[in-house]
């Protein structure tokens, strides 16, 4: 079957925020290490698996997306080291892909999407209009986008408004 | 305008807040007076290089400080408030 | 019905015949036809009406500089008025009407303006209609406004959408004439990024007008080349930002499915490459707006790139070379030339060339003096004082780059002699110039300036959209108008909305010789975005109506709406005002029903919207010491305190309970009102004014719903799902309904007991239909905002009418929550004379001395007998509500030195609402000031 022009798909994920304590970003980083074998990724990049992965977030900052719950798992390991918390009702989140996938999201997104410029691997945070929205480049031209929950209704009707020309 | 977030990289200005004057500084310790005065009210307004605060409020919620020409709008530098 | 139209050449395809209306009547042209070229093949010249002297007027130009053919395009509600018919491209079903004449285009009886045109001269709006004042609305105006004026808008909402896009390059090339083309390939061979945008809906730009030019090289498939046609470039912004109309369906009747009609672009460009080419100049001799007189390089594209016959007998008046090429070309399409009109004593070689060549009479040293027919130009006079009969009249002043872009951040332009025009002078960072937008117009190009033709009768029009004449200018000058940019305002030159494409420099160079100064003297001309006029509604994109702005619903949304709510907007969100029961109609009985169910029984509110904040770290005590003025070291685990923060003026902030979850560990509350401005304000001070602190802070406004139950019956229904028991202010981190985490805070604003409980967003509407079920035995009842507004007014509590910026924490009544042992944000400011003044208002009751009075929020407090002056004024009522416990509207105010003044009677002055009602000063605390309810 042809690749469609554009695909959308809702994802639940569990969600956990990590921000360093002060002067903790090495411990947090060889604590993560240790337990999930992932490299804190640096700014602009996330790392892991659809098991769990870890999306830089800001300076001393994570989130970390899972399958499974993991805030508890990681305030646990990271106490004294970062502030964790649980953000798994937090965040709408749509994986969109297809071959107008990039067309699509030029009409919402201010940043420059070009594969050179953001390739799979790369974070971004940024804004859809007046939506805040964190993205993940996931593989070749499948992206993942989260914005507040409250704000998933909305953003899921612009999002197939600006996708409709390419059904 | 357009700023180069050290962490995201070349932005447009919709997704930063303005913080006004960098080189102000609190007056933590001193009584009311015309210092205290200063720093809440008062505000240089020059026509050439100005650094201010910028909050990266939509990206990666950093304070940034930036040096702008405010006749050009031309940024020089923009560089992360040390921590 | 072949009309004018040349039987071959132009990139017509004359294979592809469409139909098109204009005026009613049924017309036929090419594929590949403007709406102009196809009015002109279809033998129509006269297309529209000017717009203060209703002058016949015909099409002057090719392109978007167009100042007389402006038609209302398509009907209904797509009517777009003002369209350049050069620039619309030709479809299939095309309507377009012509504007600005009454009944009909030939006879337009306001063409008399044309007779009272002493009046009509410049300034007539300053001079005619100054007085009496109140005559502008009633009178001046509406007769103005049917006397002189453009299209009509369409009435109704536009049917079509629109959108907003980014696009990011190395290098944007606008302009797809000869040098874009080059410029365009170059940079995307050399590997960069390249977008070349192009407002016409080929590529060539005059590649395509010119005989004897490729129309287009090809581009070949470059994967880093995006062309983007039917897109003008029309503004420069700061740091390589450039606006973009793309023109997605306007060459359709009604776009296809979900497409939008215009895309508005932002490109972001690390360098751009302007090669917009350049916009001849007309000659100013008498009546030189007579249908058939045209631009010259005009009649060369529609000979050339239309196949069209503008005239069948034409004269040429040129002061340069273009005049030759045009005679070449108007010959070598089989058109009659009978004069080349050459103001130069000696014409340069090829000037006599041409019209030996095309067998046409040269009159070199001699102008047009005035082109004569009313609805068409049926012969004209030279300066020589002969006549020639002909059709059309081909006329060249010279050309202008095309450099407003370089203009919109502040270049201004520089003037060469050698080409008598403007070229590009300061560019915005990152562009370059090239081709005739540069000022390069070949080697060849020979110019001996002409603005304005001596001696002539009739008007001779400089700026031919504002109906601005060479006598406009001459009178600005007397009167001392002489500064170009009081030139402009005076007599509107350049002010229309092709914004003086083809009139600006030349009403500029008229100035100049009027006053001797020379033209660099003069001034210089400036542009503005956007270069041709863009829909509004390609601004607003996606966001118009219901996508105006983005809506938060919190998870209790759908609940509520089945619950009756009526939603109002409170910042981005909707939350529920109140709640509509079968049967209730007003907000008023639906809110008392709300207000009574939580004095007697038990209520239930969705307070999601509030801020949450999340702050841990070794100094997360220290922090909320420095942000609020009370103090946070002391408190214990497992419990909430009410904090007040202020602004580092002195003046309040924002208030709301922070509760300590753990040694390191709290969560603040915000009002949903300033969440924003608070968590950037708390940014600023743990991450500017003390980074040394080790603070965390994450907002969790939307991982938790949060719902409140208030009321006597309240821990009966709480006890229903979960054993915790709670002391006053106490928190607990818990389970309920099988296993679903839960937070559990004691806290009440109504002064009833009343609990908070937050689950994870995903199980709040589980939550709130099981409150609502286990609450169905004790009367619970859903409450709004309209409710809480009344509750908190009922025990005096602050909200935003009161914490509205220009309070202190004095006024409100919280004194004694500011700490002295402590620094925090706002303490030295709160404390300086003007804002511990004891005359300050601050914070009161007040209650209507006859029963059943109204009170108003805004209305003026003043002393009983004083006058209502501002010398008098003593305060102003903030918040009202009808308090169905105390069968009374009460009011909170600020009142000066109301403390000292309770029992007294003031007036609540309103005129606004006509009212004027004694109230009695009482506490702010009106319902349970013991506050035994909260604690029985
Ligand atoms: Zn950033």
């Amino acid at each position: 079957m042809d690749e469609p022009g554009i695909a959308i798909v809702t994802r639940d994920r569990f969600l956990a925020s990590i921000e360093a304590r002060r002067g903790q970003a090495g411990a947090v980083a060889a604590t993560i290490a240790a337990a999930y074998g992932i490299d804190l990724p640096s700014a602009g990049r996330w790392a892991g698996g659809a098991d769990i992965a870890f999306a830089w977030a800001g300076p001393g900052e994570w989130s970390a997306i899972a399958d499974r719950p993991i805030a508890r798992d990681l305030a646990g390991r990271l106490a004294g080291q970062a502030a964790v918390t649980d953000q798994s009702d937090g965040w709408h989140l749509t994986e969109v892909s297809g071959l107008r996938v990039r067309d699509t999201l030029a009409k919402m997104l201010p940043i420059d999407l070009d594969p050179a410029a953001l390739p799979p691997g790369a974070v971004a945070l940024t804004r859809a209009g007046h939506i805040d929205l964190r993205l993940r480049h996931l593989s070749a031209g499948v992206y993942e986008l989260a914005v507040f929950r409250s704000l998933g209704a909305d953003f899921a009707g612009w999002l197939e408004a600006s996708a409709a020309e390419f059904r | 305008m357009r700023l180069t977030c050290p962490h995201c990289g070349n932005r447009g200005i919709e997704e930063f807040a303005y913080g006004g004057d960098a080189d102000r500084r609190r007056p933590d310790g001193e009584p009311f007076g015309q210092a205290w005065m200063d720093y809440v009210y008062l505000r240089r307004n020059p026509a050439g290089a100005h650094r201010e605060w910028w909050y990266h409020a939509s990206g990666c919620r950093a304070w940034l400080v930036v040096t702008r020409d405010t006749t050009t709008h031309v940024v020089a530098s923009v560089q992360e408030v040390a921590r | 019905m072949t009309g004018r139209r040349l039987a071959t050449g132009g990139t017509i395809d004359r294979a592809r015949p469409i139909a098109f209306h204009f005026d009613g009547q049924a017309y036929r042209g090419f594929a590949g036809d403007t709406l102009a070229s196809a009015l002109l093949g279809a033998g129509v010249a006269l297309v529209g009406r000017s717009f203060k002297y209703h002058r016949p007027r015909g099409i002057l130009s090719a392109g978007p500089e167009e100042p007389n053919a402006l038609v209302e395009l398509r009907d209904g509600a797509r009517r777009e008025p003002n369209t350049r018919a050069t620039t619309v491209e030709l479809h299939d079903g095309l309507v377009a009407t012509s504007q600005n004449r009454w009944p009909s285009l030939r006879h337009d009886v306001m063409a008399v303006n044309g007779l009272l045109s002493p009046i009509f001269t410049a300034g007539f709006y300053y001079k005619t209609f100054m007085w009496p004042a109140a005559f502008w609305e009633k009178v001046y105006e509406p007769l103005i406004r049917r006397a002189a004026g453009l299209g009509r808008a369409a009435a109704v909402a536009d049917p079509d959408h629109y959108e907003k896009a980014t696009a990011f390059c190395d290098v944007l090339v606008i302009g797809a004439g000869p040098a874009g083309l080059d410029a365009a390939l170059v940079a995307a061979r050399a590997g960069d990024r390249v977008i070349l945008a192009e407002q016409d809906f080929v590529l060539g730009g005059r590649l395509l007008s010119e005989r004897g030019r490729d129309p287009i090289a090809e581009l070949g498939d470059l994967p880093n080349l995006r062309v983007m046609t039917r897109t003008t470039v029309t503004g420069v912004y700061d740091g390589g930002t450039y606006a973009a109309i793309e023109r997605v369906a306007d060459h359709l009747a009604i776009p296809g499915q979900h497409q939008p009609r215009q895309r508005l672009w932002r490109l972001v460009a690390r360098r751009a490459v302007l090669a917009a080419g350049a916009i001849e100049r007309p000659l100013a001799f008498g009546d030189n707006d007579r249908p058939g007189v045209m631009l010259a390089g005009a009649v060369r594209t529609y000979v050339n790139r239309f196949g069209v016959a503008p005239g069948s007998r034409a004269v040429v008046f040129a002061n340069n070379d273009d005049g030759a090429r045009t005679v070449a070309d108007l010959h070598a399409a089989g058109i009659e030339v009978a004069a080349l009109v050459d103001p130069r004593p000696v014409p340069s070689a090829a000037t006599i060339a041409a019209a030996q060549a095309a067998n046409a009479r040269l009159a070199a040293g001699v102008s047009i003096q005035r082109a004569r027919g009313r609805l068409g130009v049926r012969d004209v006079e030279l300066s020589d004082g002969t006549t020639i009969a002909c059709d059309l009249v081909a006329m060249s002043g010279g050309w202008n780059p095309t450099l407003h872009l370089t203009s919109h951040l502040g270049g201004k332009p520089r003037w060469d002699e050698k080409i008598a025009s403007f070229v590009p002078g300061g560019l915005p960072p990152g562009m370059t110039v090239v081709g005739a937008a540069a000022g390069d117009f070949g080697s060849g190009y020979e110019i001996a300036p002409l603005w304005r033709v001596r001696g002539t009768r009739g008007k001779s029009f400089v700026d031919f959209q504002n109906d601005v004449t060479v006598d406009d200018v001459a009178l600005a000058a007397r009167e001392g108008f002489r500064a170009v940019e009081h030139l402009k305002r005076y007599t509107t030159l350049g002010m229309a909305t092709d914004q003086g494409k083809t009139s600006n420099v030349t009403g500029l160079a008229i100035m100049a010789e009027l006053t001797g100064r020379g033209i660099p003297a003069t001034g210089t001309t400036t542009f503005r975005p956007p270069f041709t006029p863009a829909a509004i509604g390609a601004f607003a994109g996606h966001h118009r109506g219901r996508d105006f702005r983005p809506t938060r619903r919190t998870p209790m949304h759908g609940w509520a709406a089945e619950q009756g709510a009526v939603f109002v907007e409170t910042g981005l969100w909707l939350r529920a005002q109140y709640f509509l029961r079968p049967g209730e109609s007003d907000w008023l009985t639906a809110t008392n029903r709300e207000v009574r169910a939580v004095r007697e029984a038990v209520g239930l509110c969705d307070v999601t919207t509030l801020g949450k904040i999340d702050i841990q770290g070794a100094d997360a005590a220290e922090f909320l010491d420095r942000v609020y003025v009370n103090g946070w070291k002391t408190l214990p685990v497992g419990r909430c305190r009410y904090g007040l923060m202020l602004r580092e003026d002195g003046f309040a902030f924002d208030d709301g309970t922070t509760a300590r979850l753990g040694p390191e560990h709290f969560l603040m509350t915000t009002t949903t009102a300033n969440a924003g401005t608070v968590w950037r304000h708390l940014e600023f001070c743990r991450k500017v004014l003390w980074p040394d602190l080790d603070v965390q802070m994450t907002s969790v406004t939307e991982q938790w719903a949060q719902v409140a139950l208030a009321g006597p019956r309240a821990p009966d229904v709480l006890a229903r799902l979960t054993d915790v028991s709670l002391p006053h202010m106490g928190l607990a981190e818990t389970t309920i309904m099988d296993g679903i985490e839960a937070r559990l805070f004691r806290l009440s604003f109504s002064g009833e007991r009343a609990y908070e409980i937050a689950v994870p967003a995903r199980h709040g509407e589980a939550l709130v239909r099981r409150l609502m079920a286990e609450g169905d035995a004790f009367g619970i009842t859903p409450y709004g905002l309209e409710a809480i507004g009344l509750l908190r007014l009922e025990k005096g509590h602050v909200v935003g009418s009161e914490l509205n910026g220009q309070t202190t924490a004095g006024d409100l009544g919280l004194a004694r929550m500011m700490s002295a042992k402590k620094d925090f944000i706002g303490r030295v400011m709160a404390g300086r004379p003007a804002l511990v003044d004891p005359e300050r208002p601050v914070l009161v009751g007040l209650k209507p001395r006859e029963p059943g009075a109204i009170l108003a929020g805004g209305a003026h407090l003043l002393p009983q007998g004083a006058v209502a002056t501002a010398a008098n004024d003593q305060g102003y009522v903030t918040s009202v509500g009808y308090s169905p416990q105390l069968g009374s509207w009460i009011a909170l105010g600020l009142l000066a030195r109301g403390r000292e003044r309770l029992g007294e009677t003031v007036r609540a002055y309103d005129p606004v609402r006509g009212r004027d009602t004694p109230v009695e000063v009482v506490s702010p605390v009106f319902y349970d000031p013991e506050g035994s309810r909260l604690h029985g």
